[in-house]
């Protein structure tokens, strides 16, 4: 009877009924991930250690566009242009560009037993230097660490000198092998471009004008690591590895943590808000203006302006994979966000709005457009479908002119005979905007207005065919076998969701009459086939860390491409005028312009000058005519939100929202109680059946034995 | 679904089948034990309903694989789009040319499911449309051809190995038997769906790579009852008596050993089946099964379940028919095994 007792007895409640009246954020992981800041690459990863960890600049919680604010640097420096003097006696001198640095002082890391050195007896903490920045860009340059700026930091002076003598170190002997990283690094020398000025104070010097470093410096991959939690947490003899265990100077610390299971932060005490409120430190208060949104979202009321940050006390995150059990405790108000998947679409969200039953229950919606954009990339590489640097068929290559524009132009009908508006609506309940150009809405270049001609679907496909027909396929049939022109698109795995979506895109084309074959492997097989570049057409996404068009527009830049490299652009685009741009675009901020001189088409010198906009709309021009990809959309993301869960903006490129937002515990409390009232009648009914079929057995088995 | 060239060696293999089945029966007339069998089996009323259930399934997977195309006049071809190049399976051609809605249909609505506008053929969807809109009682009747290819293909490809080996274990017996009782005891120790999803993994997918893993994890079973069998006959007077005067082992396993296995084999054929069947729809689970079976229609129905107002029909209208399928395969089987199996027989 126990059993029924517990069953009659509690709720249904997943969590301790002490913590019920705490400020605590309920939440939920798929597994764990990696933790490491240096190279922490997943989304809900980099979430986590946006609380943990904190780079030098953060962005404005709430304006948009995304504004970047110092955080633990005083100021964002400016490039200078500085002399140096040649490597080598009798070199001519360098231009180098400086970004100085200074940093606040009285910031403290974590209070943990890593940092008592070296009997790690009990908790210690000690102050951040600029010496801490110079370990962390050792520790983003050692290939060991395997680092997704690197490409980024490579521009720093010296940079490559220095893994160059960190790798000869390693191959040295076990001796060097085995000391501590932070020796090793020593040993390896300073980098060149990484001066350390002063206790507080430091300067990088980069070969190039490149502002998209400082984006970086504003992302957790920067965020400055003690090299005490580096040494201590290596995951041997009991203790957590780093990427584990991580440690920073951030508002909440890691207070408990099971693989793939459970994770949970606290607040931390010493961090420098909570210590020295005075101070007033930027990152350390709530902001005091935002857009018109925030003001009606209530995300700007006074009793959060200005305040002293961090406002709730413990995040838990407890493993739940099944997204419809998921849904149903948020529903109960054990979970207090959730985001919204195509199955549970239409139970939250009626007419473009929330739906009645939960905005009664006082549920939010937000929708934001991701800095993301999906696409089909066809391969340039291609004799079909491209413009390959050597066409494979000499015929083709003879009339190489032709062929080029043929293909381009096939490339064209296919970009009109792709409806996307349909594979939104259907496959993705509308939670996606439709793309005219790689560069999503919030990103600088992005146009609202601009329409891509090639990405406007007509139902009749009458200029699709017609382009058709120019490219030698009239009504997609190919001269050559007298068949429908067969394409090859391939998939990165063989789901069968996304077998129907192929199917719909084979319909699509078809109608065209051309033949999509399709190719579905294993996405380690896929993966194979992009580097090789063998194929026609493939279905890819790009997911930006930082809100500027070279991130997106890296995607179709010549020497990033993926053939045989296994780099970022997969269609294997190369145009020697996009390739001019994007290296001016890369050095530019969005305000700045750059002049060169290039020869006119009248073999005349001019002098020509661009800003960074008109460079961005040039890129777009070359795209929209060369039609490298079908741009298809930009996923949107939609959350839902408890009454009692403040503060929210989803981003995808913010994580340092942690600290912004808070619960109202005792809402939350009377709330979950008033929804989960027990429901006892089952448990009762339950008792009374087994009664009424145990009393008759009972019955007759005493009626027996008594005779 | 058929590829552009192939329909042709679809139809070959059908034209086999049929001719084989009618050579089969014109034989079978006048056999007395076939004769004896037949009478027995219109005995059993749940069987033989169950066998005409079951013979009206392979009959859509047969149709299913009888396709051609319509020829396209030379002149009309660049307007007659990409459908006309297509074969089309009799099947096919049960239903319309492009009966098809843009997205999610109720069974018999007339609106669609998801915004309520006008379908293209209202009323007409019986069992409702998939996620792209595709007719799903369409669907449902090409799923009984890759389930067919799965339990057919794969037994045809089981029963040469079983037969092999276990004969030549059983009568040899000695390191022979060692050889092969070493080989089908590792197979029977991993795990069947370990096997089955590394078999796949390492020879890619395809119809032909499924029935071999499928083939690979099942002619063990077989093989133990042969060789038991085997071990049996073998030490039958009439065998001795064969054997005492003088003929040759091929001879005596050719005239005396495989015959009396007929019964097992044909009884394992049949109970298997439905195994195979439903094995797939696990390895569909997976993702590496086969398209348009049964089993990727159950994984893709799977989340509509989730949804709400909820999407029943293409889960409901798949498993129906592999439940349906796998029932009648199985009563079927039972009574071939009551029939045929000697035991059973002379119990009753």
């Amino acid at each position: 009877m126990s059993f029924l007792g517990t069953l009659i007895g509690c709720g249904n409640s997943p969590y301790p009924a002490a913590d019920a009246g705490e400020k605590v954020f309920y939440s939920y992981l798929l597994r764990s991930y990696p933790l490491d800041p240096v190279n922490a690459q997943s989304i809900p990863g980099m979430g986590y250690l946006g609380a943990i960890c904190e780079p030098l600049f953060e962005y404005h919680y709430l304006k948009r566009p995304l504004e970047m604010q110092p955080l633990l640097a005083r100021a964002i420096p400016q490039f200078e242009e500085i002399t140096a003097p040649g490597l080598a006696a009798g070199e001519p001198d360098r231009v180098l560009y400086r970004l100085r640095f200074e940093i606040w002082d009285q910031v403290l890391f974590h209070r943990d037993v890593c940092m008592d050195v070296p009997n790690h007896a009990k908790p210690h903490t000690r102050e951040l230097t600029a010496e801490d920045f110079e370990f962390t860009f050792k520790r983003i340059a050692d290939p060991a660490n395997n680092c997704p700026a690197i490409d980024t930091f490579l521009r720093v002076d010296g940079l490559s000198e220095w893994i160059k003598r960190l790798e000869a170190m390693r191959q040295k002997g076990p001796q060097t092998a085995t000391l501590p990283v932070h020796e090793l690094y020593r040993l390896a020398g300073p980098i060149r471009g990484v001066q350390v000025t002063g206790r507080y104070s430091f300067d990088l010097l980069l070969t190039e004008r490149y502002p998209i470093l400082l984006y970086w410096l504003a992302m957790t991959t920067t965020a400055p690591v003690p090299y005490e939690a580096v040494e201590y947490y290596h995951g041997e003899d009991g203790r957590p590895h780093l990427r584990e265990w991580p440690i920073g100077t951030g508002p909440y610390r890691m207070a408990d943590h099971r693989k793939d299971d459970f994770i949970a932060f606290e607040k931390n005490p010493d961090w420098r808000g909570i210590t020295q409120p005075q101070r007033r430190l930027p990152g350390t208060r709530y902001p005091t203006g935002g857009e018109e949104e925030d003001r009606q979202a209530g995300r700007l009321s006074p009793e959060y302006v200005d305040q002293p940050l961090p406002f709730i006390d413990r995040f838990e995150y407890r493993r739940d994979k099944e997204a419809v059990t998921r849904f149903g405790k948020f529903l109960q108000g054990y979970y207090d966000g959730e985001e919204i998947i195509e199955e549970t679409f239409h139970q939250a969200v009626s007419g473009g709005d929330i739906s009645p039953a939960l905005s009664d229950r006082g549920i939010r919606l937000s929708m934001e457009t991701m800095l993301r954009v999906w696409y089909f990339a066809f391969n340039m590489d291609d004799d079909i479908v491209g413009a390959p640097r050597v066409f494979a068929d000499p015929a083709r290559e003879r009339d190489r002119e032709q062929w080029l524009d043929r293909n381009r132009k096939l490339r064209q009908a296919m970009n009109l005979a792709f409806n996307t508006q349909e594979e939104i609506d259907i496959f993705m309940n509308g939670r996606a905007s439709k793309a005219e150009s790689p560069l999503p809405p919030g990103v600088f270049g992005h146009d609202p207005d601009y329409r891509n001609p090639y990405r406007q679907y007509d139902p009749e496909l009458t200029r699709a065919r017609q382009l058709l027909t120019e490219a030698g396929y009239p009504g997609g049939i190919d001269p050559r076998t007298n068949r429908p022109l067969q394409i090859e698109l391939s998939l990165p795995d063989t789901d069968p969701r996304t077998m129907e979506l192929a199917r719909m895109t084979t319909r699509m084309f078809g109608q065209l009459g051309i033949d999509l074959k399709l190719d579905a492997v294993t996405y380690n097989a896929f993966v194979q086939k992009m580097r090789r570049g063998a194929f026609q057409v493939l279905r890819w996404g790009w997911y930006a860390d930082y809100p500027d068009p070279q991130t997106f527009l890296l995607l179709l830049y010549g020497p990033e491409s993926s053939a045989g490299t296994g780099r970022n652009n997969k269609a294997n685009f190369r145009n020697a005028r996009f390739d001019f741009l994007y290296e001016k675009m890369a050095t530019l901020a969005d305000d700045e312009s750059v002049t060169w001189t290039e020869t006119g088409p009248d073999g005349a010198e001019r002098v020509v000058t661009m800003s960074r906009g008109e460079i961005i709309w040039e890129m777009i021009a070359i795209f929209e005519y060369e039609c490298p990809w079908i741009v298809n959309h930009h996923p949107m993301s939609f959350n839902l939100f408890h009454s009692w869960y403040h503060n929210v903006k989803p981003n995808t490129v913010i994580y340092t929202g942690a600290k912004y937002r808070d619960v109202d515990a005792r809402l939350r409390r009377e709330l979950r109680e008033e929804w989960n009232r027990p429901v006892r009648w089952p448990a009762w009914a339950f008792v009374g059946i087994v009664a009424a079929l145990v009393t008759p057995a009972v019955r007759t088995y005493i009626r027996r034995t008594r005779h | 679904m058929l590829g552009w060239q192939d329909y042709h060696t679809s139809n070959l293999v059908v034209a086999l089948l049929l001719a084989i089945s009618v050579a089969g029966a014109w034989y079978g007339r006048h056999n007395l034990f076939c004769r004896q069998f037949v009478r027995d089996f219109a005995r059993r009323r749940l069987a033989v309903a169950a066998a005409a259930l079951f013979s009206l399934f392979v009959g859509v997977a047969l149709a299913d694989s009888i396709a051609w195309c319509d020829p396209v006049a030379e002149e009309n071809a660049e307007n007659a789009g990409i459908e006309a190049f297509r074969p089309r399976t009799l099947i096919d051609r049960l239903f319309p040319r492009d009966f098809r809605e843009s997205a999610y249909s109720a069974p018999l609505a007339t609106n669609a499911f998801y915004g309520d506008q006008p379908l293209k053929h209202p009323g007409k969807h019986v069992l409702g449309t998939t996620i792209i809109g595709h007719d799903t009682l369409h669907e449902t009747l090409k799923g009984f051809r890759p389930a067919m290819i799965i339990g057919a293909f794969t037994t045809l490809l089981v029963i040469p190995i079983a037969i092999v080996m276990g004969v030549l274990a059983g009568y040899f017996g000695r390191r022979i038997d060692d050889v092969v009782q070493y080989i089908y005891s590792t197979l029977a120790s991993i795990p069947n769906i370990l096997l089955l999803i590394a078999l796949i993994l390492v020879m890619g997918r395809g119809t032909l790579q499924v029935c071999i893993a499928l083939g690979v994890t099942t002619w063990v079973g077989l093989c133990r009852l042969l060789r038991a069998e085997t071990l049996k006959l073998r030490e039958l007077e009439y065998v001795q008596a064969a054997r005492a005067l003088g003929m040759s082992h091929t001879r005596i396993i050719c005239r005396h050993i495989v015959p009396n296995l007929f019964h097992i084999v044909l009884i394992s054929f049949v109970l298997r089946f439905s195994w195979l069947v439903l094995n797939e729809s696990i390895l569909s689970y997976f993702g590496i099964g086969l398209e348009g079976s049964f089993g990727a229609m159950i994984v893709l129905a799977r989340d509509e379940l989730a949804r709400e107002p909820v999407i029943w029909w293409n889960l409901a209208a798949a498993s129906t028919a592999l439940f349906l399928l796998v029932l009648t395969a199985n009563i079927v089987g039972d009574a071939v095994r009551d029939l045929l199996d000697p035991r059973v027989r002379t119990a009753e």
